[in-house]
């Protein structure tokens, strides 16, 4: 029986980065968040994290769900720095939507966030003279249509294509004779990029499966950016907006209504990634399964946008390595405890920073729960990450943590009735 | 359905995002903005003159000052106080029992009154108006030949804290043919003139100021039972004081920048703001226009600078009409006074507009603001090399 002919439009994406020095840096930080299920493997998203055989970030592995999905996480993060400044969030993280087909094909979209940006730096000065601050928000995004497809008995691949949107605000302000000035400019992006996975399950046993992984990301049409710079002016209020006021002392210099239209700079080419993964899911018979994975993001930024960026910086490249424990629910379930699902996994993350040649050093651990109800395999999970980063200029360290909350709801399409 | 209905109620609920975030302190951030200081002298500028303008000042002049001499004053009086008409006077009830005229000096010193009323009994309706009526017109060898003489004025202290009274009695006998509609006089015009060996300056207070110049008619009604005494004072309808140049312009005036009032010497300015170089998004802090002062006596001299609104088509040294009477609005007037042998413009706010594209550089007017209208000064043009004017501007960018 179809439950439902309606695609509930679950886009509804928050932003769900804590500011991090790390989202200063060139487009800001790439989202490695695949869900929570994924979150609780290590941030792995190519080996399966979500049941068994069946990674929510890779269409070669949707062939194996049984059940039509919509899947929306929520995520609460803190970070943590030497100077013992803290910064929270949390919001929803991804909006996502699967429809296997016989067991060979499957259809996806997924709407999440592709960089966050969220920022804000401030020197640190007595008497707030010379006081600067860079402040960015907002990001990318990404809307993803995916397939996968079945193409043997052991292979399978899937095609993802991403169309990268969405704007950034960059506010810088500086106090200069105790007038504080401030410029606001806001970012346009826009490119694609496409993404190719291959699984083959072809080195398996006879009690065990050894699946092999691999993807390879490139970009079609590399990141443009348009740049509005909206005009400067003294911030009388201290508001952080351009605005007038009744009271002549807090209006801001100019008037809004006389300054000229913002200047127009095109920034063609800014960000041109290529991405590449490998990974493997070791199952046992006993359910329990190894996986692992090691990837490189080359983010090939350009000269142009890497001076918009608050630190004139950009993450050149990246290394991902993963491996983790995974113990998934039973596909029939004959008792309570088959419902659950246990992972775990320890990530460590390289970034090479491209201007000041310096290295950051990301390690951390993750746990996470699943637990299934209903006919159609409706599956909660509970994830929890925590690590830190080393190697920040001037900040030093980073810890962070993350929490996350993933609801995924199952439903029969598909289905041939038999008429009575 | 249900799951459904669940699904969107923690949608819902997990839309509201937490969110507590303070600023990292990061001190090794570029310095967004700086600022710098420019300075430029490519200013041009040129002094012109037009007729007199009298009318509308605050003031009356009798005498001579500066190279000016104002040999006359007219004042045309309203016909109605209060309801009441000067033809009502001539009411057979009505005996009028006395007339004058009467002026507030200006001066709380005032002593020396030797100036004489005139009217005009055949001149028929009003032959002068407050604004276009000039020296040039010919306007005093007009009245000359048709003034009629009414009398001498002498100075009377109405009270201790006012200034003196310059009075004149007007004859009832000469009054109510002056007020007879069915004669050939109905200008309700007086005129006064020093004495031509008066060589000083008397000022009174014009129809536009509090003090305004009177005409007094005292007068009683009759009626079956008694007799009642009653008064009603006319005020002004346009008054003007007629003021001639004694010989030519000085050949400074238009060798130099030139305001004054009496002359209506005014000096057009034209700032090339190109030549500063600002960079397209800038914030000036400052923007001040210093100009020096070429006359050696000390001065503190008054006067504006207003922002024109339209282009000027030709550079004269003489027009009849001004063509400079287009600004933009007021907050682009700047009062400007002379210190030290500098005057300092801050047009800050309007140079700003003008960089942003907000209002036109059509260039600007001064005009003297000075107290007496006599008072003239001269600066210094951009063709002098070492007291040329220049505009000095600090900003902000990036």
């Amino acid at each position: 029986m179809y439950r439902s002919k309606i695609l509930v439009p679950l886009f509804l994406i928050g932003l769900i980065s804590a500011q991090s020095l790390m989202n200063s840096y060139g487009l800001g930080q790439l989202n490695l968040s695949y869900g929570t299920a994924a979150l609780g493997n290590g941030s792995s998203y190519l080996t399966p994290s979500f049941s068994e055989g069946v990674s929510l970030g890779n269409p070669a592995t949707w062939k194996n769900l049984n059940f039509t999905y919509i899947h929306t996480g929520y995520d609460e993060q803190r970070i943590s720095f030497d100077n013992g400044e803290v910064s929270e969030t949390s919001g929803l993280n991804r909006a996502q939507f699967i429809v296997p087909f016989k067991a060979k094909y499957a259809f996806g979209l997924s709407l999440n966030p592709y960089t966050y940006r969220q920022s804000e730096l401030t020197t640190a000065v007595e008497d707030f003279e010379n006081l600067i601050t860079y402040k960015t928000e907002g990001g990318i995004n990404a809307l993803t249509p995916s397939i996968g497809v079945k193409v043997s008995e052991f292979e399978s691949i899937g095609f993802s294509y991403s169309f990268l949107f969405g704007s950034s605000r960059l506010l810088k302000s500086m106090v200069l004779d105790s007038v504080m000035y401030a410029q606001a400019s806001r970012l346009d992006h826009s490119g694609s990029t496409m993404d190719f996975y291959i699984q083959s399950d072809r080195f398996g046993g006879e009690k065990t499966d050894l699946s092999l992984y691999g993807h390879v990301g490139i970009t079609i049409k590399p990141v443009d950016v348009t740049q509005y710079k909206y005009y400067l002016y003294q911030d009388n209020d201290g508001s952080g907006h351009h605005n007038s006021s009744n009271i002549a002392l807090y209006s801001d210099f100019p008037y809004p209504g006389s300054v000229p239209p913002p200047d127009t700079v095109r920034m063609n080419n800014t960000y041109t990634p290529f991405s590449f993964n490998v990974g493997f899911n070791y199952a046992s018979a006993s359910r329990w399964n190894l996986t692992g994975g090691i990837g490189f993001v080359n983010n090939n930024y350009s000269l142009a946008y890497k001076e918009c960026s608050p630190l004139q910086d950009a993450l050149s490249n990246q290394m991902h390595i993963q491996i983790g424990v995974n113990r998934f629910s039973r596909k029939v379930v004959r008792k309570w405890t088959d419902r659950f699902s246990f992972r775990s996994g320890l990530f460590s993350n390289r970034y090479h920073l491209e201007n000041s040649e310096n290295s950051i050093i990301e390690n951390g651990i993750a746990i996470g729960f699943g637990f299934i109800f209903g006919i159609t395999k409706n599956q909660i999970d509970l994830s929890f990450q925590m690590g830190y980063r080393s190697g920040l200029p001037e900040i030093g360290n980073e810890t962070f943590s993350k929490f996350s909350i993933g609801l995924s709801l199952g439903d029969i399409w598909f289905i041939k009735r038999r008429e009575l | 359905m249900k799951y459904l209905t669940v699904l969107a109620a923690i949608v819902v609920l997990f839309a509201v995002e937490g969110c507590e975030e303070k600023p990292i302190t990061y001190n090794d951030l570029n310095a967004p903005f700086s600022t710098d200081t420019l300075v430029t002298h490519s200013i041009t500028g040129y002094t012109y003159m037009t007729p007199p303008e009298f009318g509308g000042n605050k003031r009356l002049y009798l005498g001579r000052q500066n190279g000016f001499e104002i040999p006359l004053t007219l004042l045309a009086f309203e016909s109605v106080s209060n309801s009441i008409t000067m033809s009502n006077l001539l009411d057979s009830a009505i005996t009028i029992d006395s007339v004058h005229i009467q002026l507030t000096s200006s001066d709380s010193a005032f002593t020396s009154a030797p100036f004489s009323l005139y009217y005009f009994p055949e001149s028929g309706e009003s032959f002068f108006t407050e604004v276009g009526t000039t020296y040039l017109d010919g306007i005093i060898e007009e009245v000359e030949n048709k003034a009629v003489l009414i009398g001498d004025s002498s100075i009377v202290q109405l009270n201790d804290t006012l200034n003196p009274v310059l009075l004149f009695d007007f004859p009832v006998a000469l009054f109510t043919g002056f007020i007879d509609t069915s004669a050939n006089n109905t200008n309700r015009t007086v005129m006064i003139k020093p004495a031509s060996d008066f060589d000083g300056l008397a000022t009174f207070y014009s129809e536009e100021s509090s003090f305004n110049p009177l005409l007094a008619v005292f007068y009683t009604v009759a009626d079956s039972d008694s007799v009642i005494s009653k008064q009603v004072s006319f005020k002004p309808l346009h008054d003007l004081s007629v003021v001639r140049p004694l010989g030519d312009t000085n050949a400074n005036d238009f060798n130099y920048w030139t305001l004054n009032s009496a002359r209506q010497l005014k000096t057009i300015i034209q700032i090339n703001l190109d030549s500063l170089g600002l960079p397209e998004q800038a914030i000036l802090t400052k923007a001040d226009l210093f100009i020096s002062v070429f006359d050696s006596q000390d001065s503190s001299f008054n006067l504006q600078l207003l922002t024109l609104s339209e282009a000027a088509e030709d550079t004269q040294s003489v027009y009849d009409l001004d063509p400079f009477t287009s600004y933009t609005s007021q907050s682009t007037t700047l009062n400007g006074t002379v210190k030290d042998g500098i005057v300092v413009f801050n047009m800050n706010r309007i140079i700003q507009s003008m960089h942003m594209g907000a209002i036109d550089n059509f260039g600007f007017k001064l005009i003297s603001k000075s107290a007496s209208p006599f008072d003239i000064i001269h600066f210094y043009s951009p063709e002098d090399t070492s007291y040329d004017p220049y505009l000095e501007v600090v900003y902000v960018s990036e």
